[in-house]
């Protein structure tokens, strides 16, 4: 854990996205589904912060308004304390330099028809990189710092197996020296064999270039393994953030022991405690129930009741509401 | 490639034949199309000299038929060029953007689908008059709507892809997104339409000169040479068979082209060369 007493690089505040459903001619009873209800996040510096949930939870709406390809419904992202969303929102252009994406599925995040030096040279070109010489050691450099040929730059990403493409992903967000990189379940795309070389290359990276990590994921082994801090969601909101270590060995929400209740643990000899452990729910902090009480299928279509995080110890929050 | 693609290479040969017909028609041609007329050649059936016969002006057919290749060929595709330009532009647009910019598109798109092309194509040469550029913007201005339909149908298969949201992030502006990244992953299916509309727009070009409002006689254009010829159709056939015959290998070649390049660039239709 790295020290994040400092301004944090990435601050979300109290963000909300809604979609409006139903056909506005056709069905009078128009809903609203809220994805993200009310999330507050920070990003320290040179951090990896984990968002883990199941899928609709809205960790990825979460990750898409960060990266400016979702408008929130309100709420506030600020970066280096400014605001990157709503008027004061920089331009495409500036905003490239502040976040990347790598994405989960290596075969729908490169364009066939491109090779992976125009993928590469396009954006540098872009952001004023013109000169010849000078694109191609950008060019040459970056696949050097993923671990690729020089001369795999001429060839299409159909001549790639899933994990050098995952590498071309991570070549292409790094491309522009971003300093936050959003990370989209980032090896569960990939054979087993391949992960553990994409997530040591991605902890190296991030040694190497200062970067801050958000990785939405659901694979807890790899959020175990990367994360400073993690945040789980359910729901569109938050119902534990702590640090790593405090999740995965203190979990205390209801629905975070459920998660990791679900990891497959062949060498229980290794983690005693962990099964018993979980067999037995803590009680709430005093004066307080935990919020959502019952994990079932909530009403996303309802606004979520009054509920507030309440700090258990330093820098570990669960959702719960007083009684 | 497994077996043998006929379409592609017949359709092909049909198509450079005919176009380099209409290249090295005054090379080829032993006859001025226009001003070799001599009324006492007039209606010569084929022999050596006047290989496809003469009109009822005495001109060669086969001359005729040549620079009737140029004017049906620079239709055929300047207008489809005009087509495939407002089609891709309109439904790249309208699907990546939505909204009421892809309404508009859509109900206009329908409007134009439910208008017979042909119908709209002599409204507006009525208004502009006679001429080769007032065909190219009739014929230009009324076929773009299947074009654009396959253009905003694979835009939104193509705008989920996370290459396009990467695009975003790193700069890209829409139009520089529409133009890298969603333009070259349709040209399979556009490829296809367009040679296809180049065979319609040869067609519809002789139906409008047959019809008095396309090229202006004494010029030759195939549509135009079967008006002439029909009086003549029982004396002179062949001053009609053989205009009818270009327009039927030129349709016919484009077509066959266009199933071929189909089935070509169908990803289930090919094998990986390696």
């Amino acid at each position: 854990m790295k020290d994040t007493g400092a301004q944090p690089i990435l601050d979300i505040r109290d963000l909300h996205v809604h979609f409006p459903i139903g056909n506005q001619f056709f069905t009078r009873n128009k809903r609203t589904l809220h994805a993200v209800s009310g999330v507050n996040l920070s990003l320290g510096e040179g951090e990896c912060l984990s968002v883990v949930g199941e899928s609709g939870c809205g960790k990825s709406t979460t990750a898409l308004a960060v990266m400016g390809l979702q408008e929130p419904t309100s709420g506030d992202i600020l970066f280096e304390g400014n605001s990157i969303i709503g008027e004061a929102a920089p331009s495409r252009m500036d905003r490239a330099r502040i976040a990347q994406m790598v994405f989960q599925d290596p075969y729908a995040s490169l364009n066939p028809r491109q090779t992976v030096r125009s993928s590469l040279s396009g954006p540098l070109r872009l952001h004023g990189v013109t000169a010849k010489s000078e694109l191609d050691d950008r060019i040459a450099d970056i696949l050097k710092k993923v671990d690729l040929r020089p001369e795999h730059a001429a060839r299409f990403p159909h001549e790639f197996s899933g994990g050098q493409r995952q590498r071309i992903g991570i070549a292409r967000a790094l491309v522009l020296n971003p300093r936050i990189l959003m990370l989209d379940e980032p090896v569960s795309a990939l054979d087993v064999s391949v992960r553990a070389q994409i997530i040591n290359l991605l902890l190296d990276l991030q040694e190497e270039l200062s970067l801050s990590f958000i990785m939405i994921s659901h694979d807890l082994g790899v959020v175990e393994h990367m994360s400073d801090r993690v945040a789980v969601m359910y729901f569109g909101q938050i119902v534990e953030l702590g640090r790593w270590d405090a999740i995965f060995a203190n979990p205390t929400h209801p629905y975070t022991r459920k998660l990791i209740a679900t990891i497959p643990d062949p060498d229980t000899v290794l983690h005693p405690n962990r099964k018993s452990a979980l067999a037995k729910n803590p009680p709430p902090p005093q004066g307080y129930r935990f919020y959502p009480q019952s994990i079932g299928r909530p009403d996303v279509y309802a606004e979520p009741e009054k509920s507030e995080l309440v700090e258990l110890e330093p820098g570990h929050f669960i959702r719960c509401q007083a009684v | 490639m497994r077996g043998f693609n006929l379409n592609l290479w017949l359709g092909g040969f049909l198509t450079v034949l005919v176009i380099a017909g209409a290249l090295f028609a005054p090379l080829i041609a032993s006859f001025d199309p226009v001003f070799d007329a001599n009324l006492m050649n007039s209606e010569l059936p084929p022999d050596a000299t006047f290989w496809f016969g003469t009109d009822a002006q005495g001109r060669d057919v086969f001359s005729r038929v040549l620079y009737g290749a140029q004017v049906s060929l620079t239709v055929g595709i300047v207008s489809q060029i005009i087509n495939s330009v407002i089609g891709l532009s309109l439904g790249i647009s309208a699907a990546y953007w939505g909204g009421w910019w892809d309404d508009l598109v859509n109900g206009l798109t329908n409007v134009m689908l439910a208008i017979p092309s042909l119908i709209f194509a002599l409204a507006i040469m009525a208004i502009l008059g006679p001429g080769l550029p007032s065909l190219l913007i009739a014929l230009g201005l009324t076929n773009w709507s299947w074009t654009c339909r396959i253009a905003r149908s694979s835009t939104l298969s193509l705008k989920a892809q996370n290459y396009v949201q990467a695009a975003q992030t790193l700069g890209y502006s829409d139009t520089r997104i529409m133009a890298t990244q969603l333009l070259p992953n349709m040209v399979g299916p556009i490829l296809v339409i367009s040679t296809l509309g180049i065979g319609s727009a040869v067609l519809a070009e002789a139906a409008l000169s047959f019809l008095g409002l396309g090229i202006s006689p004494p010029f030759p254009s195939w549509g135009n040479m079967l008006t002439d010829a029909r009086e003549l159709i029982v004396i002179a056939p062949w001053a009609a068979v053989f205009p009818g015959l270009a327009i039927f290998v030129t349709v016919l070649g484009f077509n066959l082209l266009g199933d071929g390049l189909r089935d070509m660039l169908d990803p289930h239709m090919r094998t990986r060369s390696e």
